[in-house]
């Protein structure tokens, strides 16, 4: 039954798809260069790493 | 004893500002100029006190950085050497956290590196300062940071033997305990303050830092000034907010990248059903419209296969008619296939296609047996379509009479089957005449052999000859 309904409008469906890929596909590009995520992602893995470290440190001490 | 008024050279003292271990300090003015300097009076009781008022004098003498104070002069009196230098208004660290409690991270983050600067000036001078401590430290009005009193400040090319009086809280384990003391007592001492100053939890950038400043090995500290500068530097002081902010902007950008993969493979899929539809249409349009009985046979199949329904095995069915014979090998096919999409077809096919292959039994089946076997194949399929006896159509019932016709004679129980026979016999002529004229022969054919076959069952069973005659000739 769905499937029908999906074959039937599948015109449709790739109008919304091609749609929503080239949406997603701004908004990646926006972050990923304008919102710099990937120096975001490098630092969020920073902080971790440093406060892993942290972590150890005050292990050690204690 | 040099006391307030008293006018050494061309500097009159105002007042003592300091006393240490070995020195006191003045503020004094300078009569020629009229500003204010600071003088420090190192008093010679010994050698080693001689000896390092000399090294301050002779350090700093040929030092200039904005963060040292500048030598003016040195005067040499009866029992004392003065060194003059520029007075450096403020109050020292020591004092500052007294009275404010220290400082926020950030500000020590930019104090330190300050004073790490100035060390790696001093020590690419071959100097080491060796008495880094809060009270060395001046902050002036305008928050500029001044480091003071090199009073055990050593170039590291002179054998000294001052190390008794580095300040104990701040000073590296290898100083205190009188071993040598590289620019790794620097970084020590530097920790150790700004770790004093510190007013909140460190962070844990600024913990890791402090840590390796402050380890008693000096080998694990930072190897020098400009490294520990650099690592200063790096620690990056942050917040709950920052963190969920990047986090914010990583799941963002996840999500979207996602969503766009998502988007992607839902535009291949789409392709790839519109491929197959296509595909499908073409391969429908050649079942149902090509001129090649084998490729709409050949197309039927592949249909068949693929999508089971009642259209296609009828279609089939009008395809093995087209020679007019329905023989064994067409038979076997029909009913695998059959038999392989029992599960698959909608129970309403089903039962239209086990009927059509009930008729294709009973008209078009090629029987070389001559065992009726056709009849018995055709009641079969009629069966399968028609559960109740009350649901079957006229083709099912002449088929049931033809198939157990003999087996009730034999048995004597054929009484009262030729009446019924006889009008659907009747209703099926009247109904062939749009039929193929294949099976207006076939019917025509059953009708006459029926009449002579069973003629006086008829006319006992109430049919009149009068009627039979009539319908024989018309």
């Amino acid at each position: 039954m769905l499937k029908n309904i999906l074959i039937r409008n599948i015109d449709f469906l790739e109008v919304i798809f091609i749609a929503l890929s080239v949406v997603s596909a701004f908004l990646s590009f926006y972050y990923f260069f304008y919102k710099k995520s990937a120096g975001a992602f490098i630092k969020l893995m920073k902080i971790k790493k440093t406060i892993r470290r942290a972590k150890d440190e005050k292990k050690k001490e204690g | 004893m040099i006391k307030k008024g008293e006018l050494i050279g061309r500097y009159r003292v105002e007042e003592r500002i300091g006393t240490g271990g070995m020195s006191r300090v003045y503020k004094v003015k300078d009569m020629r100029v009229g500003t204010f300097l600071a003088m420090k009076e190192i008093i010679i009781k010994n050698d080693s006190f001689m000896n390092a008022g000399y090294a301050e004098a002779f350090v700093l003498k040929n030092v200039n950085h904005p963060v040292l104070p500048r030598i003016v002069d040195i005067i040499r009196t009866e029992d004392s050497y003065c060194v003059v230098m520029d007075y450096i208004e403020g109050c020292n660290l020591e004092e500052y956290v007294k009275i404010h409690g220290g400082f926020n991270e950030g500000e020590v983050i930019k104090t330190g590196a300050v004073i790490l600067e100035s060390l790696v000036f001093l020590h690419s001078k071959n100097i080491l300062y060796r008495d880094l401590k809060p009270s060395n430290i001046m902050i002036t009005k305008n928050g500029e940071i001044k480091l003071i009193d090199f009073g055990i400040s050593s170039s590291r090319d002179e054998e000294k033997n001052e190390n008794k009086m580095a300040s104990k809280c701040f000073a590296p384990p290898e100083q205190l305990a009188g071993k040598e003391v590289g620019e790794t007592g620097d970084i020590y001492a530097l920790g150790a303050t700004l770790k004093y100053i510190l007013k909140n939890e460190p962070s844990p950038g600024m913990i890791c830092f402090l840590n390796k400043c402050l380890k008693a090995e000096p080998g694990e500290r930072y190897k020098s000034a400009n490294a520990a500068l650099k690592a200063l530097k790096r620690i990056k002081t942050f917040n709950e907010n920052e963190v969920k902010r990047l986090k914010r902007i990583v799941s963002k950008n996840i999500f979207f990248l996602i969503m766009f993969l998502v988007s992607v493979s839902g535009i291949f899929l789409c392709t790839k059903v519109k491929y197959k539809k296509a595909e499908y249409e073409r391969i429908v349009k050649a079942a149902c419209e090509s001129h090649d009985s084998a490729v709409r046979r050949e197309n039927l199949l592949w249909l068949i296969k693929k999508d089971p329904s009642a259209e296609w095995y009828i279609r089939l069915f009008d395809e093995y008619k087209n020679d007019y014979v329905f023989d064994e090998a067409e038979a076997k096919e029909a009913e695998s296939l059959l038999d392989g999409d029992l599960r698959k077809l909608k129970e309403e096919d089903y039962k239209n296609i086990c009927a059509a292959l009930g008729r294709l039994y009973l008209f078009y089946y090629e029987d070389l047996s001559e065992e009726n076997e056709n009849y018995r194949r055709a009641a079969f399929w009629f069966d399968r379509a028609y559960e109740d006896e009350s649901e079957r159509d006229v083709y099912s019932e002449i088929g049931h009479f033809l198939s157990e016709i003999q087996m009730m004679i034999l048995e004597g129980k054929d009484a009262g089957m030729y009446e019924k026979y006889y009008r659907d016999l009747n209703e099926i002529l009247e109904d062939v005449s749009d039929k193929e004229s294949v099976v207006r022969c076939e019917v025509y054919s059953l009708f006459a052999d029926s009449v002579y076959a069973y003629g006086a069952d008829f006319y006992r069973e109430g049919i009149g000859i009068d009627e039979m005659k009539e319908r024989l000739e018309s």
